[in-house]
């Protein structure tokens, strides 16, 4: 009783639940055939067709090996080039002077990557990464050799975050590539790549980037220990692990962000930012983010300092009217008609006539179903596109009006809010700002333009004190600290004057006084 | 350049905090009570309590960075745990009475100028309950760095109504520049000078600001800034509505956002100033729930005082309800200030004597 419940509360079982741990950690014998035999039990050989092998004799030694791997996740061609062929051509050495297995791996192989591996559980969690296990007959050791050869799409424009003026290439499924882009942007020998691993069943790694010499060493910490306390089976992209790792999973505010383009990841590892990429996830995630990671686009910066900050005040009027043009309207027609001037007061009272709902109702009815035709759009087939163009354009707008269902008015406000949501840069921002927009059409509804400031002071209270990963949402605006000033507008590039090494990462600390000399 | 805060409040959000506290008063019925004892010269007045406070808080910044600690703790330091805890209480009883009391005038100005059919408990219930019990109960950091985030934009307003009015004022109205004479002038400003004892009171924050430079400026810039905008104030509403007609008017900043005008086209923009003065205010409440919060669990030694924001809110708006009009309500205002400007007075002028006659009986 003692030992289940033992057992039921120390946790540890489902470590011993995880797939790769069930293989047995044993050391290979020196039977060739044993270990081979051993190794088709733990891949089902028969049924299962994945392990393909290849016997030989190693001339220099003059002793049988085995050469296995995974179909699909080695590349064959690797393999009889550094492998096969190197094994085959190899000289019969001098009585007494035959080469160790360690010799065969630095001075045979013409493969980089080879380690020498002595049991079945590091056999198996090489083969399905794509190495190449060789067995060799009365050796205690087998060499693992890099051979992955996953097949994977080559590097193409961005679909999401598409700009007119900068580069123009975006990560693909393969970590190798993502690397490789970040690293053309950034040759920099302090960019630290650590490899951790994720998932119980199936583990994947995860690439955890950052620049040494700029990172707060804390946030790293605090991302690892994350990944760390993942506790799935399987995670298989970066778009899971980011609400396996995020800090408040319901919350309406994102906590971190995935880009697409490698310049822009470039630029957040330089401002201290953690980048996280993975195998199978076209895109690096983000952490921490602020207010401004979701604001500014990458275009900001290419552009000249008058365009792209022209674009940015654009985006923030955009960002004030999705939220709160539909609540003001609302608020203004029910609460404040005085605002509005008296010949438009009028119209809009003559069109309103012959409505015959609340204009609570109104707005909702047209907010619904503008929801409805942007969730429609993204699922409809290209070549009907077209056709939910006119259908919301002119059936829902037009026909709307001539039913007396809504006022031409509202029409109007609902595609100023439409238009506005869809110039937010960020998917999370913008889908953030749709909720909240029903949100303050209900506070203006009750309370007029009072509901609609309390309802903005408690959303901005709640923004200011969140922290992604420690850091505040709105720093270095507020709190204040010193930086680079690029949030609202940006300055001029020259003025950018991004100095880490000149910040050291705690402020002029209080001292704390010993006694106190008066008392 | 990304960092992870170190939980303490900057002086700029410092400064915001002091100044959401004090300039939002300048839209409530506190001109009322200047102008009716300075009349034309009610605009010196704010200047002059500042100026007597100066000398207290100039008393209590060296003590403060002596001792390193927050004021109550420097209270129970100096006065021992009997008194400190009658004066925080003292404290405690001054800002949380001054919150259910201006709660009280807020929501009575919302129902006489904008919503006459909207009871006052509701706007009450939704002020103090509702939005400003739930950005303290975010915290202090929460509420330090909203206000920095408004503050700037509450000062642009000022500016931006100030500008919209010019047109319509004129400058003469302010003479006779002594107004009701020098003597009373003097007396009532060292009355009112509880509109900034908030100045002394911050001091129980002290250990959540960063660093003594931080908190001394910002502690200077928040008693000016403040003063300086209400004394600008002050004279435009006297140039505005001319004595002694601005005697008359319940809320005068109210009925200068009605005669603001943006060009031709909009001539009743009142609704946007009301919404950001209701953003300020919800702040302001949030700050004296908090500090009231802080104070209580300090006198009934309670270490989640976060937990007393909640009824504390509640109790403020019951409070809120007992005066019937919000006449009466203004005399008991006068009463609190009155009382408490003695507080805030005193308070720094105790604290030095204590401090310098212990340093001398100890050795």
């Amino acid at each position: 009783m003692s030992d289940f419940l033992k057992r039921l509360f120390s946790g540890d079982s489902a470590e011993d639940r995880s797939a790769l741990n069930q293989v047995p950690n044993d050391p290979f014998s020196d039977r060739l055939e044993d270990n081979v035999k051993q190794l088709e039990d733990l891949f089902l050989y028969p049924a299962n067709d994945a392990l393909k092998s290849r016997a030989l004799s190693i001339p220099s030694i003059n002793r049988r090996a085995r050469v296995l791997f995974i179909a699909g996740a080695a590349d064959t061609e690797k393999i009889n080039d550094h492998i096969i062929r190197p094994l085959l051509a190899s000289q019969p050495a001098e009585e007494g002077k035959e080469p160790s297995v360690d010799d065969i791996k630095d001075n045979t192989l013409t493969i980089t990557g080879s380690e020498t591996i002595a049991d079945f559980r590091e056999a198996v969690r090489r083969l399905i990464n794509g190495s190449t296990v060789i067995l060799i007959d009365g050796e205690k050791n087998a060499i693992a050799a890099d051979t992955a050869g996953f097949e994977k799409r080559s590097v193409s424009e961005p679909t999401r975050e598409i700009v007119i003026k900068g580069p123009n290439n975006a990560f693909v499924e393969a970590t190798d590539v993502n690397q490789s882009l970040i690293r053309r942007q950034l040759k920099d020998h302090r960019l630290v790549s650590e490899t951790v691993t994720v998932g119980k069943e199936s583990p994947q790694n995860v690439s955890v980037l950052y620049l040494d010499n700029i990172v707060d060493k804390t946030l790293v910490q605090n991302v690892k220990d994350r990944i760390a306390r993942v506790d799935k089976d399987a995670v298989l992209t970066l778009s899971a692990l980011e609400e396996l790792i995020e800090e408040r999973p319901y919350s309406l505010f994102p906590s971190i962000m995935t880009t697409e383009r490698p310049d822009r990841t470039s630029s957040f590892l330089l401002e201290g930012h953690v980048v996280l990429l993975m195998d199978n996830s076209p895109e690096a995630l983000i952490a921490p983010i602020t207010f401004w990671s979701l604001f500014h686009t990458a275009e900001d910066q290419f552009l000249r300092w008058a365009y792209g900050n022209f674009a940015r005040i654009m985006r923030l009027i955009a960002l004030f009217t999705a939220l709160l043009v539909p609540a003001i309207y609302l608020a203004v027609i029910t609460f404040h008609p005085e605002m509005i001037p008296t010949d438009l007061l009028l119209a809009i009272a003559g069109t309103r006539e012959r409505v015959p709902f609340p204009s609570l109702m109104e707005l909702l009815l047209m907010e619904i179903t503008f929801e409805i035709l942007r969730e429609a759009g993204v699922r409809v087939p290209t070549p009907l596109g077209t056709t939910i163009g006119i259908v919301g354009a002119l059936i829902l707008g037009q026909a709307a009006v001539q039913a007396n269902l809504v006022s031409p008015l509202l029409v109007v406000v609902i595609a100023i809010t439409g238009l506005s949501s869809f110039a937010l840069p960020d998917l999370g921002l913008s889908v953030m700002v749709r909720i909240l927009r029903f949100g303050f059409i209900l506070a203006a509804f009750l309370l007029g333009f009072i509901g609609i400031a309390l309802a903005f002071a408690a959303l901005l209270a709640y923004a200011a004190s969140i922290k992604s990963f420690g850091v505040p949402f709105f720093s270095p605006l507020s709190p204040h600290m010193p930086s680079s000033r690029d949030l609202f507008l940006r300055p001029i590039s020259r003025k950018q004057n991004l100095r880490p090494q000149s910040l050291s990462p705690q402020e002029s600390k209080r001292t704390e006084q010993e006694g106190g000399a008066g008392s | 350049m990304i960092r992870v805060s170190d939980g303490k409040i900057g002086g700029r959000e410092f400064f915001a905090i002091i100044y959401s506290m004090m300039a939002i008063r300048i839209t409530n019925s506190t001109p009322n009570l200047l102008l009716d004892s300075g009349i034309t010269a009610a605009w010196m007045m704010p200047l002059l309590s500042a100026a007597f406070l100066l000398g207290p808080l100039l008393l209590l910044l060296p003590l403060l960075k002596k001792h390193n600690i927050g004021l109550v703790d420097l209270l129970y330091k100096l006065t021992g745990n009997a008194f400190g805890r009658l004066i925080t209480l003292a404290l405690f009883v001054a800002i949380f009475s001054s919150t259910s009391l201006n709660g009280r005038n807020y929501a009575d100005i919302v129902t006489t100028m904008y919503y006459p059919e909207t009871s006052v408990l509701l706007i009450m219930v939704v002020l103090i309950l509702g939005a400003s019990f739930y950005i303290a109960h975010r915290g202090l950091e929460a509420v330090s760095r909203t206000a920095l985030l408004v503050v700037p934009v509450f000062m642009l307003t000022s500016v931006f109504l100030i500008i919209s009015v010019a047109s319509q004022l004129n400058y003469y109205y302010v003479f006779p520049i002594a107004g009701s004479g020098a003597g009373t002038i003097l007396k009532d400003s060292v009355a009112y000078s509880a509109f900034y004892g908030d100045i002394i009171l911050i001091g129980i924050l002290y250990a959540y600001v960063r660093s003594h430079g931080a908190f001394r400026k910002a502690a200077l810039w928040g008693l000016w800034v403040p003063a300086f905008k209400m004394a600008v104030f002050l004279a435009v509403y006297v140039m505005m509505f001319d004595y002694p007609a601005v005697q008359n008017i319940a809320f005068p900043y109210h009925h200068l956002t009605r005669m603001a005008m943006i060009g031709t086209v909009a001539n009743h923009v009142e609704a946007v100033f009301l919404a950001l003065w209701f953003i300020g205010a919800s702040l302001h409440f949030a700050i004296y729930l908090y500090l009231s919060a802080f104070l209580l669990g300090k006198v009934i030694n309670y270490r989640e005082f976060e937990y007393l924001i909640l009824p504390l809110a509640g109790i403020a708006v019951v409070l809120g309800m007992i005066p019937d009009n919000h006449l009466q309500g203004e005399q008991w205002r006068k009463l609190l200030l009155e009382v408490s400007s003695g507080l805030f007075l005193l308070l720094p002028v105790l604290l030095w004597v204590l401090d310098r006659f212990r340093k001398k009986a100890k050795p």
